[in-house]
């Protein structure tokens, strides 16, 4: 659980030095970004310290996962990379899934969530390859 | 006072408060690049403003020596790299000279503002 904010802060170092890479630093962003992916794992945290004393249920306790994680990329789409909007969507889809599938409904998350994320970053690759050309 | 030569005063204020400093393509481009960020290197800024190395060397030297701009030189992997942001002084002077450039396209009566083919 204390490990879980180094994630953000993880985060905020790797994109400085991503930053640095491309040689542009812009500090503002950088904060930005920690904060968001900082807030992650304390949300998760206080969304799972609501099924403290209740019996186990890893169906509810992943449907909760499964929608903060899936509004916070999201939200990273709204403020940051508009490819994570599609993620954030295909994440908190998993609620329904679990919801109406016998079998199977994580690993169609993960396989939409898989497609949500790469199809938004090869389209922005090839974008951005063009550009240079 | 009719409307032509209350134009021709507005005209004329605003291009007093154009800052001849920033009337350069590589020097305003350079500045209005970085009052987006925090600082962007000399390769970032040689390839956003498609500038050979010594125009835009002497370009940048020209805003650094009018307090527009601070250098900060770094070694990245053995190798130099100037980073290069706005001072709160050139943030000022490009928000005036963008303000009276807004001022003096406003004069431009709409037709003059249409969009021409390439």
């Amino acid at each position: 659980m204390i490990a879980l904010p180094l994630f953000g802060i993880g985060t905020g170092i790797w994109a400085g030095k991503q930053q640095k890479k491309t040689g542009e630093i812009n500090r503002e962003l950088g904060r930005r970004h920690a904060w968001h992916w900082t807030v992650i794992p304390i949300f998760l945290v206080l969304a799972n310290a609501l099924f403290i004393g209740a019996p186990f249920d890893g169906d509810k306790v992943g449907q909760v996962v499964l929608l903060v994680v899936g509004l916070v990329y999201y939200l990273g789409g709204v403020y940051f990379w508009r490819g994570y909007w599609f993620g954030g969507l295909a994440i908190a889809s998993g609620m329904f899934w679990l919801l109406i599938l016998e079998s199977y409904p994580w690993t169609l998350t993960g396989l939409l969530t898989f497609i949500a994320l790469l199809v938004p970053a090869a389209l922005d690759w090839r974008r951005h390859v063009r550009i240079q050309d | 006072m009719s409307a032509s030569r209350t134009d021709e005063q507005q005209a004329q204020q605003g291009l007093q408060r154009l800052d001849t400093l920033l009337q350069h393509r590589a020097r305003l481009g350079a500045c209005v690049l970085l009052a987006k960020t925090t600082a962007l290197s000399f390769s970032r800024l040689k390839m956003l403003l498609e500038e050979t190395d010594g125009n835009l060397g002497a370009q940048l030297r020209k805003l650094e020596e009018a307090g527009y701009l601070e250098v900060r030189k770094e070694f990245q992997n053995r190798k130099p790299v100037s980073w290069y942001s706005l001072t709160p002084a050139g943030r000022t002077a490009l928000g005036t000279h963008i303000r009276a450039i807004q001022d003096l396209v406003a004069l431009v009566p709409a037709e003059g503002r249409t969009k021409t083919k390439a």
